[in-house]
């Protein structure tokens, strides 16, 4: 196998698939990047038990052929390689080592890496066999609507519940001729509604591998759609050149929609920007504190959000609302605060409170296809 | 200078209880455990007038049934233990201002320096025996010792209602079976019996390099405790800043057993933490290399935590960088913290208390553990 690609164009390759790629594993082959040269074409695979990414990258193919080499070492060389010069890949096939270089006879780099055994490699997941079998489904979605439900909603799954993974997941599901998209730590949520998509579906994926793959997504393009395809076992996500396989998280999602308040004793409307610097300025108060609580006072229109006493001093800051209904002292964890008003686009955000040890729900005329829901501190 | 440890013991504790508010269960086989129609559940106490028939704690609920069927036969009722548990712990706060609570029914007492408000280190068990019983209506077994080892192989002696005051160590544990010693579970009996020692006396006699050829680090501490020798201290709950657990390798672990023995003491540091029903936000590990150089390295997380494995990636983060080989490891948590978010979901609310279930579990003698804790394969979380 010999061929010469672009540093930017075999880095950015790289990237993408580095997620799938292990640091370290029992399986050697899973910390492996694995390469196809073919046509005019690099095929480039990271892949483990849960995650399996495939892109695709123009490239001078002299030679067809493939390679596994070690990925996080293949990464950094490529990430260092000199932006100027190509990056000339060549297996010698007596030694089975790959040596890369810029091609030049005198190239002032040289570097031979083992190639790992290919064979060993897993054969890249494909759904053609359940979709032709009915198990499967197919659906298009809007890269840019996915990408921001998923940017909005991501941040309010756990970050870690090995007990509890479907708290770790985002739940994507089509109801009412709208795909909800839905995550939640079980003390806050997010859920986003994106329309005019018919189907039934209904998967769990992981917060994190879901959030690199609305990296890939664009925001700017409206016409640009992912192609889902849910099998009993996977979700595949194909994006432009590149396709995303990943295992789907078991377990019955909290019933979401159950939770979502339907009553309120006070309205808050509040300018975005101004609460959001507000609550950003109080948390200096609190980083280095234990406790991360912070009092936000409703009284008319005036929301006041306190930090606790701390050992150092402590700090308020008085904002002004329009405010319905009655006054109110409510206590937050204010990253939850913080997290969920950053969520929001647009200029205002209303706050719907029922009482002090009830559920806050925040929503914003300016993005009506979103709700953030979160839980207030125990004391 | 020598100290004087108190152990304090409830007899059949579940079972004594029920018996205490129900007068008509008095002298009748009471079983306290899974119903016994089921084949899963376990006995997790029975009366004196049960275990005359063969029943015991952690037995399976079936057996126990076979076994005496004619038993009264409890679900048992929790919330109630607890309450009369608390009760009983401010009774030994009475008593000491270090106490270390082992069970719901049981604890430490460090007496040291209190023996002169008694007339001898008798009338101390006698005077903690009186007042449970005049204040809880209840009986408890009293060890008094030297250390904490001999203490708990003391209140075991006369049990029930019992009180044994250890003078001479060596020879009170003479009297003691083999089995019973702290540490020696069926497997290591069998290896001991093996090696042709029977009883604690020939233990006693076994030199050390033999002990830890075939046994390794329990084999020294066989060896001390053999000896009556026992230096650990009697640490009250609520003190403590931080809650620890550390090891020192026999032989300098590295590779895959580095994770290993990370993992068991993330457990077992999480399992003391959820005891005392604390949440912790700052994670520490310690690392010694076998040039004795000794660090740590500790992160406080954002949020409040008694789940192990929460704990425990953060305990992987925070040595990920290192490779060994060490010859000491340590967990310990600090930071801690009750506040925290209320729960939307009601039933994400009873499902967060997964680890205490699994705690209560173990507690109540099933040998259950999550499959997280039993996974060893390095990398798999990676």
């Amino acid at each position: 196998m010999h061929f010469q690609c672009v540093k930017e164009l075999l880095l950015s390759s790289v990237n993408i698939v580095q997620k799938a790629v292990q640091s370290s594993s029992s399986i050697e082959v899973y910390t492996g990047i694995f390469i196809e040269a073919s046509e005019n074409e690099l095929t480039i695979i990271g892949t483990n038990t849960d995650l399996s990414i495939r892109t695709q990258v123009k490239a001078d193919i002299f030679k067809p052929g493939k390679i596994l080499i070690e990925g996080k070492l293949f990464s950094d060389i490529v990430r260092k390689w000199p932006a100027d010069k190509p990056i000339n890949i060549l297996l010698d096939e007596n030694t089975n080592n790959v040596i890369i270089d810029d091609g030049n006879k005198n190239s002032s780099f040289k570097a031979e890496v083992k190639s790992m055994n290919v064979d060993d490699y897993p054969v890249f997941p494909d759904a053609s066999k359940e979709l032709e079998e009915g198990l499967a489904k197919s659906w298009n979605i809007s890269q840019n609507q996915l990408k921001k439900a998923i940017n909005a909603t991501a941040f309010a799954a756990a970050k870690v519940d090995h007990s509890r993974l479907y708290l770790t997941a985002i739940l994507l599901e089509s109801k009412d001729g709208q795909l909800r998209v839905v995550a939640t730590d079980s003390h806050r949520l997010g859920y986003y509604k994106i329309p005019g998509l018919d189907g039934d579906i209904s998967a769990m994926i992981t917060a994190d591998d879901l959030s690199d793959i609305a990296k890939l997504m664009d925001d700017e393009d409206e016409e640009k759609q992912i192609h889902l395809t849910l099998t009993p076992r996977r979700a595949f996500f194909d994006i432009d050149n590149t396709t995303v396989v990943t295992r789907l998280i078991e377990g019955n999602f909290p019933p979401y929609e159950k939770v979502i308040p339907t009553q309120h004793n006070t309205k808050v409307k509040v300018e975005r920007k101004l609460i959001v610097d507000a609550v950003d300025r109080i948390a200096v108060m609190i980083r280095g504190g234990t406790a991360l609580a912070v009092k936000l006072t409703i009284v008319d229109n005036f929301l006041t959000i306190a930090s606790g006493e701390m050992e150092y001093g402590n700090a308020k800051e008085e904002i002004y609302v329009e405010k319905e209904g009655e006054n109110l002292e409510i206590k937050v964890d204010y990253r939850f605060l913080f997290e969920g008003l950053k969520a929001f686009t647009g200029e205002n955000v209303e706050m719907l409170f029922k009482g002090s040890d009830s559920a806050i729900l925040f929503k914003s005329s300016d993005m009506p296809e979103y709700l953030y829901l979160m839980m207030p501190l125990n004391f | 200078m020598s100290k004087t440890i108190v152990h304090v013991d409830m007899d059949a504790f579940f079972a004594a209880v029920e018996v205490r508010d129900n007068p008509e269960l008095k002298g009748k086989p009471v079983i306290i455990g899974a119903d016994p129609l089921s084949s899963r559940g376990v006995v997790s106490t029975c009366s004196y007038e049960a275990r005359k028939f063969g029943v015991h704690s952690a037995q399976p609920i079936a057996q126990a049934k076979k076994l005496c069927p004619h038993g009264i036969f409890l679900k048992g009722d929790m919330e109630k233990y607890t309450l009369v548990s608390k009760d009983l712990m401010v009774i030994f706060d009475e008593f000491s201002p270090l106490v270390e609570p082992l069970s719901i029914d049981e604890a430490f007492l460090d007496m040291t320096g209190c023996e002169h408000f008694y007339k001898d280190l008798y009338e101390i068990g006698v005077k903690i025996k009186a007042r449970i019983k005049d204040k809880l209506q209840l009986t408890a077994s009293v060890g008094i010792a030297p250390n904490k080892f001999l203490a708990k192989l003391a209140s075991e002696k006369e049990k029930p209602d019992g009180l044994t005051l250890v003078k001479e160590p060596l020879a009170f544990l003479d009297s003691i079976p083999l089995k019973k010693m702290w540490g020696v579970g069926p497997s290591t009996y069998s290896k001991l019996i093996s090696l042709g020692i029977e009883d604690i006396p020939s233990l006693r006699e076994t030199p050390l390099d033999t002990l830890v050829k075939s046994l390794g680090k329990q084999g020294y501490q066989l060896y001390r405790l053999s000896r009556g020798i026992d230096n650990r201290a009697v640490e009250a709950a609520d003190q403590n800043k931080s809650i620890g657990n550390e090891e020192t390798f026999l032989i300098d672990i590295e590779g895959e057993k580095i994770h290993q023995a990370l993992l068991q003491l993330t457990d077992k540091t999480a399992r003391r933490l959820r005891k005392q029903e604390l949440k912790c936000r700052t994670v520490t590990v310690k690392m010694r290399l076998p040039d004795f150089t000794t660090f740590e390295k500790s992160h406080t997380l954002d949020e409040a935590t008694s789940d192990t494995d929460i704990l425990f990636e953060e305990v992987k983060k925070l040595a990920k960088t290192y490779k060994g080989p060490f010859r000491l490891l340590g967990v310990s948590l600090s930071n801690f913290s009750s506040i925290e978010t209320l729960n939307l979901f009601e039933s994400e609310e009873e499902k967060s208390k997964l680890w205490e279930t699994i705690d209560s579990l173990q507690n109540k003698g099933f040998d259950i553990k999550k499959a997280t804790i039993l996974d060893t394969e390095p990398g798999k979380h990676d």
